[in-house]
């Protein structure tokens, strides 16, 4: 797959810019964000393999403000070789929508570009996808499954999977010229196995702004695949109730995106659907928390060089030392809570709405050892293998669903494994109970994250290993 | 389409193709309360083209599959094609056949009227808000309409058009110290009036009730009762597990002719896999490789009698394809609602989200909202959470004698399940 910059993105750039300053005549904000990013999935299984297109898209979205109303039109079959026919059939798809928009009130905004930015942004990968052929990359996959099959008797198959994306978006309005292309990889490792109490899965996985040099990192994690393999294996219902847990950085990146990312995702302020506007300023954690959020904090999944909406990427200081800052925002959001957006305007695709999203989303090291956390639980578990989230900032509740808990008894693993659990408790409490912080943070971006049940985008979560108290079940 | 079958058709190594075409005009609006956040149009055409390639010794086949978007040039076109080709030519999955099936007459006309049905379903949600003295925080409507065309190598061709919406809902209610608020999102074809009215009316109680909801005890085990789409959900268990890729991949619990309720003290699975349902969203009549959809039969009296799925797993397991199914019927049980709550119980209506493992059958989820059967008496709780295994405890499973139906799913109102996992908090 070729990684270079778009071809298409840039044979329309010109006419675009024509198309925006015709209705920027009518509007009194135009923008259009193009896109033309191409992904694909190479999948292998223990008795079958696909190769499948992932990810990708190619279309634009025109949005307008008129007397302060909102309006978008997403297309992916607009001609442009005439661009006044073109400009005319955006324009009135707007129209058709401000007349009828007249019918409620509605909620006003102000975008504006105070200033002229200019930016092209092109990143490569270390190795580019198109060092290796489709045949090799099935080849690698196929080796993949076929040492993980060897080594434990008890699986019954064995899903490889290695998706490649090259995004490359094109945001332009009266003041911006922004055009960016980056890759990102990401792979998995789910091994089916069964035992007496039926069929398990244990799930792996590694992720990143990379290209196929993934790949030896993807070959790096059989061995520990396989060994989370036999620990759901052996896993046992947890009996429900409060424990000291520590959590591993994939948990804690689980915590810190379900318990307070979606919190302060800003169009949840301007939906008054968040507690968090209540708690700026205020202790919502204990003071060794510190949690970031930005597309420019770390070079993972969802780092880029400007958002949906044309802002330039951010890293955005959400808790420090326990206090809540800020919150992270879209444009339209900022326009409506007067304050700046910090570059977390996202789409699903150019098909979406544009929504407070979250970029990396990590909570910040600390000074603990590991084998001194695990030592000081008196009982409890190790958590580790996130499966699944669900936030509820305007109640602070959080919902974890993970594969195992290691139990530790007496400041020494037992052995003995849990699992599946679910965490849930209340946002503020949990916060405020991590006592011990380990020393280095790791970050993973294997999964996608919905607003509600749909909008998935990728996101990159993580952290340090921490030690707190929850309710598990 | 015709263009890119005649380019098809000059590489002879290929054995069956799909092409589908899909142009979708969407209106769509986002409301906070009363007011208008804003508006959107999405006008978009998308042909996926699917090629299939036999070896040269009829033991494997393989297949790629790529979007043509309306901006490819003509000289990307061949390009992609031939990426699938060379792609298909690599995948060496076991040998398998689609059907040929083209004897298929199907009319669906659906008058686009994305604007007319997007504000008639913003005014009912004013009114139904206004009748039921409820608050609706935020609200989002999509309405689609599509017009798809299929052809496959074969010579089955169908034009079609469908009109779909989508709708969101959040709603709050007020407690002495604080606001809260519940989720509910809604598939449907064509506005229901009556049943969408009752559901809104059902929300706008819950949300008062969890404005009410006392911290949910700890009882370690209870009976669960679970209602309407989280129903489906967890009945989706069965759904997955009879499915041919799943029993080929090794993804399932179940075998064909298993008694998958065994010594079964409560009532048992009757389940049919549809090819259409009234109301659903899901009106095609052939899947995605030009199956003729078939409604089948699949668990009968806690008996898993038949699989169903499409046509490359159905043949690895020797079965008569069915096609992709999505619409699902289950009958319903031995006890009326009333009589299923008539012993103590936890009974969940909503979750912050309802996880189910559709191979495992591990089910869990926070409890945003459920009711204290005790004595008789409901009492709002909320807060902690349930876990448990369908397959581990359905053998005392009960299923309410009232059923529903909603978007693809036709079954109990309510079940009833022995033993579940309860982490209560006071």
């Amino acid at each position: 797959m070729n990684d270079q910059s778009s071809t298409y993105l840039n044979s329309i750039r010109s006419d675009l810019k024509t198309i925006i300053s015709e209705l920027s005549q009518h509007f009194e904000y135009v923008s259009v964000l193009a896109t033309d990013s191409k992904g694909k999935a190479f999948g292998v299984r223990t008795r079958s393999m696909d190769i499948r297109d992932f990810m990708g898209e190619r279309g634009m979205v025109f949005r307008a403000l008129c007397q302060g109303r909102v309006a978008e039109v997403s297309i992916n079959d607009l001609k442009l070789s005439v661009p006044m026919d073109a400009s005319q059939k955006v324009i009135d798809l707007f129209r058709d929508q401000f007349e009828l928009q007249e019918r409620f009130e509605s909620y006003k905004a102000e975008l504006s570009d105070l200033e002229s930015t200019t930016l092209e942004v092109i990143k490569q990968a270390k190795i580019p996808f198109g060092a290796k052929s489709t045949e090799q990359k099935l080849d690698f996959l196929s080796d993949i499954v076929k040492e993980v099959g060897k080594k434990d008797a008890r699986i019954v198959n064995t899903v490889v999977q290695y998706m490649e994306v090259t995004v490359s978006k094109l945001f332009i309005s009266t003041k911006k010229d922004l055009l960016q292309s980056y890759p990102w990889s990401q792979g998995y490792i789910a091994i089916l196995g069964k035992s007496d109490s039926g069929i398990r899965m244990a799930f792996n996985a590694v992720s990143g702004m990379k290209g196929l040099e993934l790949l030896d990192e993807l070959r790096g994690i059989i061995d520990e695949s396989v060994q989370k393999l036999n620990d759901t294996l052996i896993a046992t219902p947890i009996i429900p109730g409060d424990y000291e847990i520590i959590c591993t950085p994939d948990i804690t990146g689980l915590i810190a995106h379900e318990a307070f990312g979606h919190g302060v995702e800003m169009d949840m302020f301007v939906k008054n659907r968040a507690q968090a506007p209540q708690f700026i300023g205020k202790p919502v954690a204990s003071n060794k928390v510190g949690m970031h959020d930005g597309a420019l904090g770390f070079e993972q999944v969802s780092s880029y060089a400007f958002d949906d909406e044309g802002t330039l990427a951010h890293d955005t200081v959400v808790i420090d030392n326990g206090i809540l800052k800020q919150g992270i925002c879209d444009a339209l959001s900022a326009s409506r809570l007067k304050t700046v957006p910090t570059g977390n305007g996202k789409r699903e695709s150019f098909e979406r709405k544009a929504y407070t999203r979250m970029t990396s989303t990590y909570f910040t090291a600390g000074t603990d050892k590991l084998e001194a956390m695990i030592a000081s639980v008196k009982k409890g578990y190790l958590l580790d293998g996130m499966e699944s989230g669900m936030e509820d900032p305007k109640n602070w509740g959080i919902q974890c669903v993970l594969s195992r808990g290691y139990e530790i008894i007496d400041g020494k693993l037992t052995g003995k494994v849990a699992g599946p659990i679910i965490l849930t408790g209340y946002v503020i409490d949990l916060l405020k109970s991590i006592s011990m912080v380990s020393e280095t943070i790791e970050l993973s971006g294997s999964g996608f994250c919905g607003k509600g049940h749909k909008e998935y985008v990728k996101t990159a979560n993580g952290g340090a290993y921490i030690k707190a108290t929850a309710r598990l079940g | 389409m015709r263009n890119i079958e005649k380019l098809l058709q000059g590489y002879p190594e290929i054995n069956d193709y799909v092409i589908r075409k899909r142009h979708t005009k969407s209106a769509e609006w986002f409301f906070i309360a009363k007011k208008l956040d804003q508006s959107r149009r999405k006008e978009v055409t998308y042909t996926n083209v699917k090629v299939f390639v036999d070896d040269l010794k009829g033991k494997h086949r393989g297949h790629a599959e790529i979007t043509i978007y309306p901006t490819h040039t003509p000289e990307e076109i061949k390009e992609l094609l031939h990426e699938a080709v060379l792609s298909a030519k690599l995948i060496k999955n076991e040998i398998y056949t689609l059907p040929m099936e083209t004897n298929l007459e199907f009319k669906q006309d659906v008058k686009e009227n994305i604007v007319e049905a997007g504000l008639e379903i913003i005014d009912f949600i004013f009114d139904s808000a206004k009748k039921a003295k409820g608050e609706v925080n935020s609200f989002e409507v999509f309405v689609n309409h599509n017009t798809v065309e299929f052809l496959n190598k074969n010579g089955l061709h169908l034009n079609y058009s469908t009109q779909d919406c989508y709708l969101e809902m959040i709603v709050n209610a007020q407690t002495p110290t604080e606001e809260i608020e519940l989720y509910k999102e809604y598939n449907f074809g064509s506005l229901n009036k009556e049943s969408l009215g009752n559901q809104f009316n059902a929300l706008f109680t819950e949300a008062k009730d969890r404005a009410k909801a006392q911290p949910t005890p700890k009882l370690e085990k209870a009976d669960l009762i679970l209602s309407n789409d989280n129903v489906e959900a967890l009945l989706g268990v069965y759904e997955n597990s009879t499915n041919a890729a799943a029993l080929y991949n090794h993804m399932s619990n179940f075998t064909m002719g298993q008694d998958i309720q065994e010594k079964a003290i409560g009532d048992r699975i009757d389940m049919t896999m549809l090819s259409a349902l009234e109301g659903s969203i899901y009106t095609s009549p052939i899947d995605a490789e030009g199956v003729i959809l078939k409604s089948s039969n699949v668990i009968e009296n806690g008996i898993f009698t038949q699989a169903w799925g499409d046509a490359r797993h159905s043949f690895y397991m020797n079965i008569a394809p069915t096609g992709s199914l999505r619409n699902v019927s289950f009958k319903g049980g031995s006890k009326s609602i009333k009589e299923l709550e008539s012993k103590d119980a936890l009974e969940v209506l909503d979750f912050s989200s309802f996880i189910v493992d559709p191979s495992t059958g591990d089910f869990s989820g926070e409890i945003r909202l459920g009711y204290l059967i005790k004595s008789g008496k409901k009492s709002p709780v909320n807060g902690g959470s349930i876990s448990g295994n369908l397959l581990t405890l359905h053998h005392q499973l009960y299923l309410s004698k009232e059923t529903q139906r909603a978007n693809r799913f036709e079954g109990p109102v309510k079940l009833r399940l022995c033993g579940v996992s309860v982490a209560g908090i006071q």
